[in-house]
């Protein structure tokens, strides 16, 4: 007998895609800053350093792929309600998503043939992504 | 490309500096971390949360080893905590881990490997007999740091999907480590050598010989 989908179901998903977007936020701008400082360091060749962003950029477009998956689920209008009751609106899905989706594209599409220009690359990261919310010293 | 991986387990992230390609886990533990892409672009991270039995806790211990600077570890004997690495492909990997204390002996280990949930058998499952001590991943004990860092030894694992997955905790025994680390398995060299890379210490692997050969 399979386990229903109750709002238990829901809310775990809900809170998955909570730490899917809101870690994805902070990976972006926390990786930036370590790759920029290797950068500087020269300490990782360019090539190995440029894979890394590359192999980054993949693993945020997969990231950021799950939830227009759970848009097209049966079971997102109950995810979405349950979001609306905390008071969240279905427009600040969308709201998050822009900026993280631009970083993932410009990440995968940059040039990183030198270190000025990775560096060059995560200064826009880090200049677009700003740092989550945290109760905590991250 | 994204291979190797290395996780270091610990509290604080700037209690140490990780180098490429070590990756410090230290978040929160009162939810699951999984997914964080590593700065190498691996997706990895604690899928277990909290509850009743599974209670994680970490320590930051001592500096000398970045690798080897903290521990995760289980609370409760019940409790079982699961790992996530998502692997770039299928393949032969090796694996290699510590798990000990810096400041005390006793540790328990009881770590799993499973390929998605295919258990791949337990790498270590000894308890160590005194502080700054490791099992390594052949379940042999490291007597001190500097021993772990020079002669630990890898296990060999060939995965059939790309989810990388391991458990400390027996369900009975809690477990622990302080690091973990894959790579792809090169295959022999033209001329039919096969390189023993358990007679590597990483360190010197990440250094230079690897770029050679990879």
């Amino acid at each position: 007998m399979a386990v229903p989908v109750t709002q238990i179901g829901i809310l775990r998903v809900l809170l998955q895609v909570q730490s899917n977007l809101s870690g994805l936020q902070k990976n972006m701008r926390d990786n930036a800053q370590t790759w920029r400082t290797s950068a500087l360091a020269q300490s990782i060749p360019i090539a190995t350093l440029a894979g890394f962003m590359n192999s980054a950029a993949a693993a945020y477009q997969a990231r950021l792929g799950w939830l227009p998956v759970l848009q097209a689920n049966p079971e997102w209008p109950r995810i979405r309600d349950l979001y609306i009751t905390i008071g969240g609106t279905v427009q600040e899905f969308n709201d998050m998503l822009t900026p993280l989706n631009a970083v993932a594209d410009q990440l995968g599409l940059a040039p990183k043939a030198s270190y000025a220009e990775i560096i060059s690359v995560c200064d826009q990261i880090i200049a677009a992504i700003n740092a989550p919310l945290t109760l905590w010293p991250e | 490309m994204p291979l190797p991986q290395g996780i270091a387990f610990r509290t604080t992230l700037a209690f140490v500096t990780d180098v490429s390609p070590d990756f410090c886990e230290s978040a929160n533990m009162e939810a699951p971390t999984y997914p964080q892409t590593t700065p190498e672009g691996n997706n990895v991270g604690w899928e277990t949360a909290d509850g009743a039995t599974n209670i994680l806790n970490s320590r930051d211990r001592n500096t000398s080893v970045p690798r080897l600077a903290g521990i995760h570890y289980g609370i409760h004997a019940a409790g079982v905590q699961e790992y996530r690495i998502d692997l770039p492909s299928a393949g032969d990997k090796i694996i290699r881990l510590a798990a000990g204390d810096y400041s005390y002996g006793g540790f328990l280990t009881n770590v799993e490997l499973f390929d998605t949930t295919t258990s791949l058998g337990v790498l270590a499952s000894a308890t160590t007999a005194g502080a700054q001590r490791y099992i390594d991943a052949t379940n042999v004990e490291r007597t001190s740091a500097a021993d772990w860092v020079a002669n630990n030894a890898s296990a060999t694992k060939t995965f059939a999907s790309t989810i990388l997955r391991f458990k400390i905790g027996t369900g009975a025994v809690s477990g622990g480590l302080s690091f973990f680390f894959v790579d792809d398995f090169v295959a022999p060299t033209p001329d039919g050598k096969v390189i023993d890379y358990s007679k590597f210490p990483i360190e010197k692997l990440a250094a230079g010989p690897r770029s050679l050969l990879a």
